[in-house]
C-alpha cells in the first residue's frame, strides 16, 4: 500500500501487493482513521462491473489492476467528506477504480405531526 | 404531556459551523427539552468542540448531552465538556439532571455506555487483560447509568440517555457481527432497574428506530442517519407520567 502509511491504518507494502481479500478491511480502517473522513458507518465492498468479489479471489490488487473496483456506500455529512472518501480509498489501493456511491445527508427539521406518541 | 426532542451522531467536523443551528429553529415551539445522544463531533478535537458548542449555544429549551466514541478520539473530552457547558449544554456521564416541565420534574440520566454485546453473544471478563478491561469498561458504564437513574427517584419521569445501545432491536440493519461493538445488555438492565420511561441512544447509523427493553421500556435509536430529520420528537402522555 502507499499514501498515508500507518497513520491511516495501512501496512508497509505497496498497494499492488495487497491481496484483494484484505482490501475491504484496510479501506474500512482508513476511512475510520483518516481525519478527512472519520467515518465508521460506511460500507465497503469489491464491486461488480469489474473484477471484484469472488472473481478477484487469490489475486493481489496489482494483478487485478484495471479491473479492481472498490464500492463505498453510506451517508456522509458534506460534499467535501464525500470527495475525501475517494481520495482515501485511492491512497490505500491506488490501482483500484473507486465507485463512491455515498450520499450527502440532508436532514430537515421535523414537523409537529411527525412527533411520536409514547405511553 | 412532555415533549422531548432528540438526536445523536451529528458528527460536526471542522467545517460544520452553520450546518446544524438553522435546523433547530423550531425546537422551542416543538419541544420541552432536547437530548443529544453522543458523537457530536467527528474526531473530538477542541476546534470541533468549539464548532458544536457554537451550534448548540443558548438553545431555547434545556439541552442535555452525552459524549460518544468519536468525541473521545483526540483525548480532549474534558475540553469538550467545558465548551459545551459554557454554551448551556449539560453534559452527563454517570450523572443526572432535572428540569421542570409544566409542574412535572423530568429526570435525565446520562452515560456514554459501551459495547460488550447481548446475551448469548457477548464478551465476558475473562482472559487477557485487554479483554477484561473492555468488559469492565462496559460494566462500569452501565453501573454509572444505573446509579444516575437511582438518584432520580424524586422525578415524575425518568429518561435514560446513552450513546451505545441497550438492546439489539435498534441495531437491526447493522451487521450482526459488530453488535458487541454497538451496545450492551447491561445498559438495558440499568434502564429497567431504574424505572426509565424512555431510553434514547445513537451510535448505530445503519440500525433501526425502535426497540424495547426486556422490562418494557421503549428504546429509540436517534442516530441522525436513522431518523433522517435534524431531531426526532416524542410525546410522553399523562398516563405514562402517572405510571412513572
Amino acid at each position: 500500500m502507499s499514501g498515508r502509511g500507518r497513520e491511516a491504518g495501512e501496512g508497509d507494502r505497496g498497494g499492488g501487493d495487497l491481496p484483494v481479500e484484505y482490501v475491504v478491511g484496510h479501506v474500512e480502517d482508513a476511512l475510520a482513521r483518516d481525519p478527512r473522513v472519520s467515518e465508521q458507518g460506511l460500507r465497503v465492498a469489491l464491486g461488480a462491473g469489474g473484477l471484484g468479489g469472488e472473481a478477484a479471489g487469490g489475486l493481489t490488487a496489482g494483478e487485478a489492476a484495471g479491473g479492481l473496483v472498490v464500492v463505498v456506500t453510506g451517508t456522509v455529512a458534506t460534499a467535501r467528506h464525500k470527495a475525501a472518501i475517494t481520495e482515501v480509498v485511492r491512497s490505500v489501493v491506488p490501482v483500484a477504480r473507486v465507485r463512491n456511491e455515498t450520499t450527502v445527508a440532508d436532514y430537515p427539521e421535523p414537523s409537529p405531526s411527525q412527533a411520536e406518541e409514547l405511553g | 404531556m412532555i415533549r422531548i426532542a432528540a438526536v445523536g451522531d451529528v458528527h460536526l467536523g471542522a467545517g460544520g459551523a452553520g450546518t446544524l443551528r438553522p435546523r433547530l429553529e423550531r425546537l422551542g415551539e416543538q419541544a420541552d427539552l432536547f437530548l443529544v445522544a453522543g458523537d457530536l463531533t467527528k474526531r473530538g478535537t477542541k476546534e470541533e468542540a468549539d464548532t458544536v458548542a457554537g451550534e448548540l449555544r443558548d438553545l431555547p429549551v434545556p439541552t442535555f448531552a452525552v459524549l460518544g466514541n468519536h468525541d473521545y478520539e483526540s483525548d480532549a473530552a474534558e475540553a469538550m465538556v467545558d465548551r459545551l457547558t459554557a454554551a448551556g449544554v449539560e453534559v452527563l456521564e454517570g450523572s443526572a439532571a432535572r428540569c421542570c416541565v409544566r409542574g412535572c420534574t423530568v429526570g435525565i440520566a446520562g452515560a456514554k455506555g459501551f459495547g460488550g454485546g447481548f446475551p448469548g453473544r457477548c464478551g465476558t471478563e475473562f482472559g487477557e487483560p485487554e479483554m477484561k478491561a473492555f468488559i469492565r469498561h462496559a460494566r462500569a458504564a452501565a453501573d454509572r447509568l444505573g446509579d444516575a437513574l437511582a438518584s432520580l427517584s424524586d422525578a415524575g419521569l425518568r429518561v435514560a440517555l446513552t450513546h451505545y445501545s441497550p438492546v439489539e432491536e435498534t441495531l437491526v440493519g447493522e451487521p450482526c457481527e459488530i453488535y458487541p461493538f454497538l451496545g450492551s445488555y447491561l445498559l438495558a438492565e440499568a434502564v429497567d432497574r431504574g424505572g426509565a420511561a424512555l431510553a434514547v441512544h445513537g451510535h448505530a447509523h445503519n440500525g433501526s428506530l425502535a426497540g424495547v427493553t426486556p422490562g418494557g421500556t421503549p428504546v429509540r435509536n436517534v442516530a441522525l442517519p436513522v431518523i433522517r430529520r435534524s431531531y426526532r420528537l416524542f410525546r410522553l402522555d399523562e398516563e405514562r407520567l402517572a405510571e412513572s
